[in-house]
């Protein structure tokens, strides 16, 4: 703190030489004189004191006899003095400052970012037309309109915000997204499946068919043109078609029927493969069972190693064959169940089946087989039909082209 | 002088029966040592003799010499004076 103010005030080195240099510092002292790091040589004393102590300390310095000399100053006030002398420089330094400050309160740099389809030429010279330009006063800037005027005159900005960083305006953009219309493509709702239409709601688009109709896959339920001949449009079809659809499946089985059961009888055998040949390391080469299952585990080293090694294990389950007769009912029942199984993983979520039937086929007598029955299951089911496919117009007014399935 | 020294007697017997330090009613000099590095002397009368080796100083109990090695007057003030030095010996000459 005080070594702060002694600063503040301006201190000086000074060297006192003389007979009595004791008696001249007690002297200062009792004055109210501040010295300090005092050093002593032989017949003189090096000390530090304040610029205005100098003053009060000569008439004692002449009064010992002694004499007194400024070694060095420091301070403040030297400083400001030795400043004073060369006025150019702080002019100069002043005027930078001033000129820095000036410069600085105006726009020198504009940014744009967030544009991706407008162009920034369009958004600078908005931006210029508001007062936005560079070389312009902050002070006479008001960003809120140029922000309003941004979006105002380019209507595929959403929003516009102005950030001003020193001399640098950041104008932020975000653009609308556009939807697009394209003249030339236009959405319809065809049928997946053949079926007769229950429930027909048509949400957009120009009907083409109605409730209790048969349609064909393919056939065109919602077209996107609308209107009459001379006024058309186009829209894009959606709708949501309920039909009933039918599916016939074809199947047969004998009724009597081989039935592999396992004895539980096992024969292993370890091969070891080398490259392409097989060597039996332990085990059994052959079957020793007439009928049989055989069972297979590989056991390579992993494909990364890309060695030519490898084990083969081979399990021979013994099997014993049963012949097992159904009657007409089981294997209608059979039959049915597989059609139907076979059809659900084919139909589509939220598809209601409505009936089934299932009617056995008498084909001509030389075909017929003994033993063998075949049946057709029908299946009827209540689903959405609808889907929608894109067409591109030709020509405006008539003549579709199918393009792809959506 | 004689009236003095009665002062000085009653302020000692006040300090001793109120159990405080001596030097705030006796006019003794306060010595403080930090290590052998500085050295404070408060209520001084002033310098007699200062050198790098020695430095004496005047109080109410007559002189105090201080020596040592490259000592130095670090600051002096009316009533402090503060000493920075390799510091030997403290010696009452009496």
């Amino acid at each position: 703190m005080s070594k702060t103010w002694n600063y503040l005030k301006g201190y000086v080195i000074i060297k006192i030489e003389g007979p009595n240099l004791e008696k001249l510092i007690n002297l200062a002292i009792s004055r109210g004189i501040d010295l300090w790091d005092i050093k002593r040589a032989e017949n003189l004393i090096i000390a530090k004191t304040r610029v205005d102590s100098l003053s009060s300390l000569k008439p004692l310095v002449r009064k010992t006899k002694c004499s007194v000399r400024i070694l060095r100053k420091f301070g403040l006030p030297f400083i400001c003095f030795r400043l004073g002398r060369r006025k150019g420089l702080v002019i100069a330094g002043v005027s930078f400052l001033a000129i820095l400050y000036f410069l600085s309160s105006f726009i020198w740099f504009v940014q744009i970012e967030g544009n991706k389809k407008i162009p920034s030429h369009q958004i600078l010279q908005i931006a210029a037309e508001e007062g936005l330009t560079s070389g312009k006063w902050k002070k006479k800037l008001d960003t809120k309109r140029v922000e309003t005027a941004l979006v105002s005159k380019i209507p595929e900005l959403a929003w516009a915000g102005i950030n001003i960083h020193g001399t640098k305006a950041n104008i932020q953009v975000e653009e609308r997204t556009m939807v697009k219309i394209d003249k030339r493509r236009m959405d319809c709702l065809v049928a997946t499946a053949d079926g007769l239409i229950t429930q027909f709601l048509a949400i957009s688009g120009q009907p083409l068919v109605q409730e209790g109709d048969t349609v064909k896959k393919g056939q065109m339920l919602i077209s996107g043109i609308k209107g009459s001949d001379d006024n058309q449009g186009i829209i894009p079809a959606r709708g949501r078609v309920k039909a009933r659809v039918w599916y016939d499946l074809y199947r047969e089985a004998y009724l009597k029927q081989e039935r592999r059961n396992r004895t539980g009888q096992v024969a292993k055998a370890l091969w070891l493969k080398i490259g392409d040949k097989f060597y039996l390391l332990r085990g059994v080469a052959h079957s020793p069972y007439p009928r049989f299952e055989q069972e297979v585990i590989r056991q390579e080293i992993p494909k990364k190693y890309n060695l030519p090694f490898g084990w083969l294990r081979v399990n021979y389950h013994e099997v014993k064959i049963s012949y097992h007769s159904y009657t007409l009912e089981q294997i209608k029942k059979r039959l049915r169940d597989q059609a139907l199984c076979h059809l659900l993983t084919k139909l589509k979520p939220g598809t209601q089946i409505i009936s089934e039937s299932v009617a056995f086929l008498e084909g001509p007598a030389e075909e017929s087989i003994p033993g063998l029955v075949r049946v057709k299951v029908r299946i009827e089911t209540l689903e959405d039909i609808g889907k929608i496919e894109q067409f591109i117009l030709k020509e405006p007014e008539r003549g579709v082209r199918k393009n792809s399935g959506q | 002088m004689r009236n003095k020294g009665e002062k000085g007697e009653l302020q000692r017997k006040v300090s001793d029966f109120l159990d405080l330090p001596k030097d705030t009613f006796v006019d003794l000099p306060r010595i403080t040592l930090v290590g052998n590095i500085q050295l404070y002397v408060e209520n001084h009368y002033g310098i007699i003799e200062y050198s790098q080796g020695v430095i004496r100083i005047s109080s109410s109990r007559g002189e105090i010499v201080i020596t040592g090695s490259e000592l130095l007057i670090e600051t002096i003030l009316a009533e402090e004076i503060s000493i920075v030095g390799k510091i030997e010996e403290i010696k009452f000459p009496g």
